[in-house]
């Protein structure tokens, strides 16, 4: 037995495999919950939000600069 | 995974047709459950997998790789959901150190199991994923590399960095494997 067929032996009993082979619900109901749930903004773009509208605020003159880019 | 939806559905899927999503969800719902079980080990989890891995598909829809089969593309993202959830349930509690060096037995009992448990949940998620698949579920490393949309070379690699840190995390509380 190889030292990797040890570690596996043990992994194997310490992570055993579920004895289920099919979800006990219907998924199909929580993923259309899901999907009707409305889009959550994430930390990165209320930072980024954040960080436009302090720029803004001090330097207004920027604002010009922006709205001709858009 | 199955054999591959007709084009149609799939087509009808990426322009955001919901009864196609949902005739793709009743057709890769079970492979999708049993190829995150196998990652996650627990079925409650496994079906939050499938949950979230079906939302992001349908989120991310538009960004279909057409040059995979689409058992293929959520067998990715579902890896991708479970790795969340097992760096969620990653433990930060530092280890205490075991004041006996315990040998692993030739039938582990119950004390040493939950150590190796304890100490696989140190892993981070990303040598977890690789070490579940290819030494507990024994999968060829062409197909996690497949999953997990990784050259064959960093499969390989991460499987002898997982070995190599479980043993390191098991010899500190005293489990020679």
């Amino acid at each position: 037995m190889t030292d990797n067929d040890s570690l596996a032996r043990l992994l194997r009993t310490a992570r055993p495999p579920a004895s289920v082979d099919r979800p006990s619900r219907d998924l199909w109901s929580l993923v259309e919950c899901r999907l009707q749930e409305p889009a959550e903004w994430s930390w990165v773009d209320l930072s980024l939000a954040a960080m436009i509208a302090t720029t803004l605020l001090m330097f207004p003159s920027w604002m010009f600069v922006l709205a001709y880019h858009l | 995974m199955r054999d591959d939806p007709d084009r149609g559905v799939l087509e009808r899927f990426v322009h955001g047709d919901r009864d196609a999503f949902e005739s793709l969800f009743r057709q890769f719902e079970l492979e999708v459950f049993r190829w995150a079980l196998r990652i996650v080990r627990d079925p409650g989890t496994a079906e939050d997998v499938v949950v979230e891995a079906f939302w992001r598909a349908y989120r991310g829809r538009a960004r279909f790789d057409w040059s995979r089969s689409f058992g293929a593309w959520m067998r990715r993202i579902a890896t991708n959901v479970a790795k969340d959830h097992l760096r969620a349930a990653r433990p930060r509690a530092a280890w205490a150190v075991a004041d006996e060096r315990i040998a692993a037995p030739a039938a582990p009992d119950s004390s040493v199991s939950e150590a190796v448990a304890l100490a696989f949940r140190r892993l981070p998620p990303r040598l977890q994923v690789v070490a579940t698949l290819a030494l507990i579920e024994e999968l060829p490393y062409t197909d996690i590399a497949d999953a997990l949309d990784l050259p064959v070379g960093t499969v390989k690699s991460r499987v002898f960095r997982a070995t190599r840190a479980l043993r390191l995390e098991l010899s500190q509380l005293g489990i020679r494997p």
